[in-house]
């Protein structure tokens, strides 16, 4: 985007609010291919701007479109029968209970109660996952 | 959950799936190799999310379970109290019975 120390063009900035062509190539470097990458380094830009008191008037964003395709149930679990035991029993785990994947394996064994003839009980606690969040998983006991 | 709770207390394992990256890393290998797929976690709560919200169960419920913040009503994560019995029992009726898989 520039040869200049990212110094320089906060300083730029700052001693130039009604100029705007820093928003504007950083608006045409968001757009660069791979543009995933780029509106990631142009968010990053941004915020090294506005951290240093030198917002810029530029938007970048960076809600990407998902390129998820969804799965048939017939191939997953022709995927999970050709799976080793342990392996199934992880992708099991997960297709019930719905928690992030680090959360739910990493929870102790003591949380999990098993007190209920059907399912397991599984507490997170708020320092156990993503989003602070206090609450329960429910999984099938067999 | 009884098989996996039976064999970390055998191994003396203080959660469930201690190795579980290195497990999903060779699962992702496999289906990318034989099915040309990227499945990865996240993708079973992509579609438990999918198939919840097409049951009747209430959307804070399946959010909760999911560890999300509920997003129906009035500061839900505040005012819908959880009774967990419910819960239970709305998972028995509507939901794990769409999340087998066939």
């Amino acid at each position: 985007m520039t040869n200049h120390a990212i110094t320089d063009l906060i300083n730029f900035k700052k001693d130039n609010r009604n100029d705007y062509s820093l928003e504007d190539n950083l608006e045409q470097f968001a757009l660069t291919r791979n543009i995933t990458v780029h509106k990631v380094y142009s968010s990053i830009i941004l915020g090294i701007f506005r951290h240093n008191r030198a917002k810029l008037d530029a938007h970048v964003d960076n809600h990407h479109r998902t390129a998820t395709k969804p799965l048939s149930d017939v191939i997953l679990m022709k995927i999970l029968s050709e799976l080793p035991e342990r392996e199934q029993q992880l992708l099991k785990y997960q297709v019930y209970a719905g928690q992030r994947i680090k959360a739910l394996c990493t929870v102790p064994l003591e949380q999990i109660d098993m007190t209920h003839p059907k399912y397991a009980v599984i507490h997170i606690l708020p320092q156990q996952n993503k989003t602070r969040q206090d609450h329960d998983c429910i999984v099938p006991k067999n | 959950m009884q098989t996996i709770l039976e064999r970390s207390k055998h191994l003396n394992l203080q959660t469930p799936f201690p190795n579980y990256e290195e497990l999903w890393k060779q699962i992702t290998k496999y289906v990318k190799a034989n099915y040309n797929i990227r499945l990865t976690s996240h993708y079973l709560r992509k579609r438990f999310a999918t198939i919840a919200s097409k049951t009747p169960m209430d959307m804070n419920q399946w959010d909760y379970l999911m560890g999300t913040k509920k997003s129906k009503g009035h500061d839900a994560s505040i005012y819908n109290l959880t009774i967990l019995d419910d819960l239970i029992k709305d998972y028995d009726t509507y939901l794990v019975h769409e999340l087998f898989l066939r």
